[in-house]
């Protein structure tokens, strides 16, 4: 194992608020692993600062990956996708008025090259092109079941397999690194085990590395191999499920929060 | 030195009559994101209403000022009722589109009415030069910054102090949320149209009186950079909208000064982009970040 | 799966349906059906069309408010009123066309690079103050015959030029927004944070689009000054920027079967309401409220014509019948 993902002393200010401060953490190759912490710990932040949709304050983001060694703060955003970073958010941002099949395609637009002409005068090469996209845009869209839905338009789908589209979409720009933002919210218990399950399915078949936001406990102990604790903007502890289930300081700051 | 401080007065005279119209774009702007095009339009019926009465009834200065006020504002709250209200859910751009049909129903309307002639504007009151220092200023500019001045101060002590204001500011922060708090959504829309109408009513028998000439297409050049002085403000901003009617006033007059008239229009416009591409959101606007 | 047969097969059917009303316009005109004052608003409609879908592309696919769209279209005319001057000969029209291509997309570049940051309405009048500011170097300047205009512009551009350029124009459109670029460009209309965490440089795309939309703009300018041989900078003002709005609007934002409708309608009403004198925009004006209170996201939505569903859909019929 290597390290893949190398953060040090991050610090986000928000017009004198810190949201996040002195963060350092690192990620190794296929690790899952887990950021929890209370509402407003500042681990959405995080994430916006790792994917680069907001720059950082001080600190910075190395990513260790197979094509050598490249700082990511200041990278705008897209730059860091091409990187191998990609992530699904707390909020579904899917492009609703697209199909399945679209919001998949586009998270592919940077691996292929078309150029101007043959796209316009429909060469044969552009209908190649097409065509091996599509096919693996099924492929993907296969292993989460939803190879019936790629006419349907993205906000005519039902919740839950919504939140599994934005996997499915992020899968698609071929990262190093996923990053989930609670892909559980709002599922029921059984949604919660068929998607704990696609989780580990995904890591093993396309061998990423995954940090995942996640309030549910039971999912998180589940599947992290390791835990990063964020309070207040600060790390509060780290280590395996067990240790953090016995961290005094990590029971306090979930206190009157429920514990399951 | 004497010539800037004229110009200064020029532009002022200008850039109130601006910040008028500009104040009546930010107010509807600031309660239904609407891009009131029809809005030049309503002071061209302001000063067609000044010209009637004047030379037909015989009105006073103030009476003729205060009726094209009323005329405005009725023309404000009809125009809302029929053309925008139907279409307050719609995709913005078709309400732009209605507004624009709107605006050329009106200049058209009044042209097959009353031909398209240009017409002389009765001088009610006799222009009076002043000479301070060597800089000259009419009784009528003085009249119409004071006139600007006092609806300015009146409109935001009315949005400041007045229930009616307060059911303004809220409808245009969350208006789902001011209904669930009982404010009349309708009828704070309509008052708004009507504040901001009358308030382009008066800006027309200004105008009438400064420029002394009046057509039923007078609106629409004055309509646009009033829009731009609006934008240039900050869009929603009651303070941005008198300060951007003014700078755009001002800016106008000096680069006439300074034998660029041609292209003081396009001057106009390039400091509008500057602006907006240091400040995207104008200079009074609040630029609101998106959560993710 | 589609094979390249089966694409193959609906490009050959669109290219018969666009040679068959070729000549069935040509065919009009020489029975006489089609007179010289009908075969004139075909043409306005041709160059309308040719507007109204680079308007669409950069409003209804990029999502970008852009008003600026005549300043585009004046580059065109200009070009080709000034070249063809002393380039007298088809060559030097369709040279002219080029060079009004090249000027127009680094006039876009210039506009498009720092405002296209600007969002809505905000990116709306910053577009309109530039095309503006187009318009008003292009009255200013000598070499564009002032606020006059020019006049005796060589007529190069006739009706099947038009047509041409019609089918060649929509063709690059559509083809640009069924296509991975056209896919890039929605998404950023859908969800720009969105689009920049899967990867789209969404400034190079939002660009994009403008810039196709405005060099298809110059196109139309082109037809326009060459077919009518006069144009004045008045011509390409505000105006002009908002009736070619009107047509997206009217035909469906995001539609550019609706473009072609609302390009259509509004020419023969247009041509229609001239006997009407003063009257006529009265009407024009009343009938655009109307459709926009009844008809708010216009005639066609975002419904667009396609061969292919057409085919399926028979064969489905087909299908189920036997």
């Amino acid at each position: 194992m290597s390290t893949l993902l190398k953060v040090d002393n991050v610090v986000k200010n928000f017009s004198g608020l810190t949201a996040v401060s002195n963060v350092s953490m690192y990620l190794d190759t296929n690790e899952l692993v887990a950021l929890i912490g209370p509402n407003g710990a500042g681990k959405t932040t995080l994430f916006n600062l790792l994917t680069g949709v907001i720059p950082v304050s001080s600190g910075s983001i190395v990513l260790n990956g197979d094509n050598g060694t490249y700082p990511l703060n200041g990278k705008p955003a897209y730059k860091i996708a091409k990187m191998g970073l990609s992530r699904t958010f707390q909020n579904i941002r899917l492009f609703k008025e697209l199909t399945v099949m679209d919001n998949v395609l586009i998270a592919m637009t940077s691996k292929v090259k078309e150029s101007f002409i043959p796209t316009i005068f429909r060469f044969p090469s552009y209908y190649k092109t097409e065509a091996k996209l599509t096919e693996k845009a099924k492929q993907l869209l296969e292993i989460f079941e939803l190879e019936n839905d790629v006419d349907v338009l993205a906000k005519n789908l039902p919740y839950g397999t919504q939140r599994k589209l934005e996997i499915v979409r992020a899968l698609a720009t071929e990262p190093q690194i996923l990053f989930l933002d609670e892909p559980a919210a709002g599922m029921n218990p059984e949604e919660k085990a068929e998607l704990t399950q696609l989780i580990i399915k995904v890591q093993r078949k396309f061998h990423i590395t995954i940090l995942l936001i996640e309030h549910d406990m039971s999912l998180v102990m589940n599947l992290a191999q390791r835990i990063y604790v964020l309070d207040h903007g600060s790390l509060l502890a780290k280590g395996t499920p067990e240790e953090i289930q016995s961290n005094p300081a990590v029971i306090k700051a979930y206190l009157g929060e429920e514990v399951d | 030195m004497q010539t800037f401080f004229q110009q200064i007065i020029n532009g002022l005279s200008l850039g109130s009559i601006y910040a008028l119209l500009a104040l009546g774009y930010t107010m509807v702007y600031g309660i239904i994101k609407l891009i009131n095009f029809a809005h030049g339009d309503i002071y061209m019926l302001g000063a067609f209403w000044g010209y009637y009465v004047i030379n037909v009834w015989h009105f006073n200065f103030i009476s003729a000022l205060l009726s094209a006020m009323l005329v405005g504002a009725a023309s404000g709250v009809i125009i809302e009722y029929f053309a925008y209200r139907p279409l307050r859910h719609a995709p913005r751009i078709t309400a732009l589109i209605t507004a624009i049909g709107v605006s050329f129903l009106l200049e058209n309307g009044m042209s097959y009415l009353f031909t398209s002639n240009t017409r002389n504007f009765p001088q009610i009151i006799k222009q009076v030069n002043y000479n301070i220092g060597g800089v000259l200023i009419s009784n009528i500019q003085i009249l119409i910054l004071v006139t600007a001045c006092v609806l300015m101060v009146l409109l935001q002590l009315i949005i400041k102090k007045t229930k009616m204001g307060t059911a303004m500011r809220a409808v245009s922060v969350d208006a789902d949320a001011a209904e669930l708090v009982g404010i009349n959504i309708n009828w704070t829309i309509s008052f708004t149209f009507a504040l901001g109408s009358s308030l382009a009513g008066a800006a027309g028998v200004l105008i009438g009186l400064y420029y002394n000439s009046i057509d039923p297409l007078m609106g629409m050049t004055p309509g646009i950079k009033a829009f731009v002085a609006a934008v240039l403000g900050g869009i929603g901003s009651v303070p941005g909208a008198s300060v951007g009617g003014f700078i755009i006033g001002i800016l106008e007059t000096f680069v006439q000064s300074i034998g660029l008239s041609a292209y003081k229009d396009a001057v106009v416009y390039f400091v509008l982009i500057v602006i907006l591409l240091i400040l995207p959101a104008g200079i009074f606007g609040k630029n609101t970040k998106e959560k993710v | 799966m589609i094979g390249l047969k089966a694409n193959l097969k609906y490009n050959v059917i669109w290219l018969i349906m666009m040679i068959a009303g070729f000549y069935l316009i040509n065919t009009l005109i020489l029975t006489g059906v089609i007179d010289s004052f009908i075969a004139n608003m075909l043409v306005t409609i041709g160059i309308n069309i040719i507007l109204a879908t680079g308007l669409n592309l950069i409003i209804g696919f990029a999502g970008q408010f852009s008003l600026g769209h005549a300043g585009f279209m004046a580059i065109g005319a200009y070009a080709t009123a000034i070249m063809t001057q002393t380039a007298n000969s088809p060559a030097g029209f369709y040279a002219s066309i080029f060079v009004g291509i090249i000027v127009s997309i680094i006039a876009a570049l210039i506009v498009g690079i720092p405002t296209l940051r600007l969002r809505g309405d905000y990116l709306a009048i910053a577009t309109m103050g530039a095309s503006e500011i187009i318009r008003i170097i292009i009255n200013n300047l000598k070499i564009t015959g002032g606020a006059a205009g020019m006049f005796n512009i060589p007529q190069f551009a006739d009706w099947p030029t038009v047509y041409i350029m019609v089918c060649l124009t929509t063709i690059i459109i559509v083809n640009f927004i069924h296509s991975r670029a056209g896919r890039a460009v929605k998404s950023v209309r859908e969800d720009e944070i969105a689009a920049e965490a899967m990867g789209i440089d969404i400034t190079k795309w939002k660009l994009a689009a403008f810039v196709l939309g405005a060099s298809t703009a110059a196109v139309a300018g082109s037809l326009h000054a060459s077919y009518l041989q006069t144009i004045a900078p008045n011509d390409f003002g505000i105006m002009e920027s908002i009736s070619i709005l009107i047509i997206v609007v009217l035909g469906g934002v995001g539609s550019i079967t609706g473009t072609f409708v609302a390009a259509v309608v509004l020419g023969v009403l247009d041509t229609v309401l001239q006997n009407f004198g003063t009257l006529r925009m009265v009407i024009y004006a009343l009938a655009l409220i109307l459709i926009m209170i009844f008809k708010p996201s216009g005639l066609l939505g975002t419904w667009e014509f396609s061969v292919k569903r057409l085919f399926n859909r028979s064969k489905r019929k087909e299908r189920v019948e036997s």
